[in-house]
């Protein structure tokens, strides 16, 4: 398995990545041009540089661990509301692992909240990114 | 002096700062250009803008968005639609609303990329003021189906990346301020050479 062909250089031309497109997820095609410019291509056309391909893997990470804060903290919310709903006497059941469960959802959510905040992104001088505008009109 | 190749196809492509990068440049062409100019700008898909009739105050050439498959000609300027990529084709422009290339349509890479495979080395590729990396898969296009590469000097863009980038990743056959693209532009499409101060690749910066 690797993102980048071992043997890319310019002239060997479109080669399969391992990396997918940021837009359709469909395969990258990847081909060093000029004097090594990375140029990735999909199935239907999408074209990225290596730059927006590395911002897009930084945001694709950073959506993902949002995604698993989420999950734990819904599921932290959906227990301590179970657990409530029992105690109110709305039905009947034993809810003993339902808090130790909670907890530990709600310690897993504070770690990957965590992750994110001590996470360092690859930063890129010049100009902001194409991705987040640059529009002139 | 012998003439050079004729080059009677400008493709352009400029991003953030490009209105006023235009306007200065279009100001200063000659009414009598011979050649066909296309032209990329990024701007937003979703924003009705003024932008053919904002260039066309500064320019003597007529300045349109062409509508698709139009027949072009040379002494005007065809301006990329909001929301559409510009193609060249045989004698024709058409306007696609293709896979985005860089995250924006219209980009610069597609405009490119067809004008060289149409017109190889009539073609002057032009990468001005822009942030991203738009254009210069483009402009190597150009540069290896034997056209002719050229970019805006970095130190005068207000958005240097995009030709930063351009002249890293490959040989440009000239960096320009935007009065001598103005100057250079007609010489090269009359078969005449860049002028010999005009920075080349070996700039270092």
């Amino acid at each position: 398995m690797f993102a980048l062909p071992p043997d890319l250089r310019p002239g060997t031309g479109d080669q399969v990545s391992g990396i997918t497109c940021p837009t359709c997820h469909g395969s990258l095609r990847v081909r060093a041009e000029g004097n090594g410019h990375l140029h990735f291509t999909c199935r239907v056309g999408h074209a990225f540089s290596l730059k927006e391909a590395l911002e897009a893997h930084e945001q694709f990470f950073e959506d993902t661990v949002w995604a698993a804060i989420r999950a734990a903290e819904e599921l932290e919310q959906l227990l301590a509301d179970v657990i409530d709903y029992r105690r109110r006497g709305a039905a009947a059941g034993p809810d003993g692992t339902y808090e130790e469960r909670r907890r530990r959802a709600h310690e897993d959510a504070a770690s990957l909240r965590a992750v994110l905040d001590d996470d360092q992104p690859i930063a890129f001088g010049g100009d902001a990114p194409a991705a987040t505008g640059g529009h002139d009109v | 002096m012998t003439p050079g190749p004729r080059r009677d196809m400008i493709v352009i492509g400029a991003s953030a700062g490009g209105v006023q990068a235009l306007r200065r440049l279009f100001g200063r062409l000659p009414a009598d250009l011979a050649a066909t100019v296309g032209v990329v700008l990024h701007r937003s898909p979703f924003a009705e803008s003024m932008l053919a009739e904002v260039l066309q105050r500064s320019s003597r050439l007529p300045v349109s968005e062409p509508k698709h498959a139009e027949r072009f000609a040379k002494g005007k300027i065809y301006l990329a639609p909001r929301d559409h990529h510009l193609i060249v084709e045989d004698g024709r422009l058409l306007l696609t609303r293709g896979p985005k290339e860089h995250y924006t349509r219209p980009a610069v890479d597609p405009l490119f990329r067809s004008a060289a495979k149409s017109w190889g080395p009539r073609v002057i590729g032009v990468v001005l003021t822009g942030s991203g990396d738009d254009g210069v898969s483009g402009l190597i296009a150009v540069k290896t189906a034997g056209g002719m590469s050229l970019v805006q000097d970095p130190a005068e863009a207000v958005h240097d990346s995009m030709p930063e980038t351009a002249i890293e990743q490959d040989h440009v056959d000239g960096i320009l301020t935007l009065d001598e693209l103005a100057d250079a532009l007609p010489r090269l499409v009359a078969g005449g050479s860049l002028p010999s101060q005009s920075r080349r690749v070996d700039v270092v910066r």
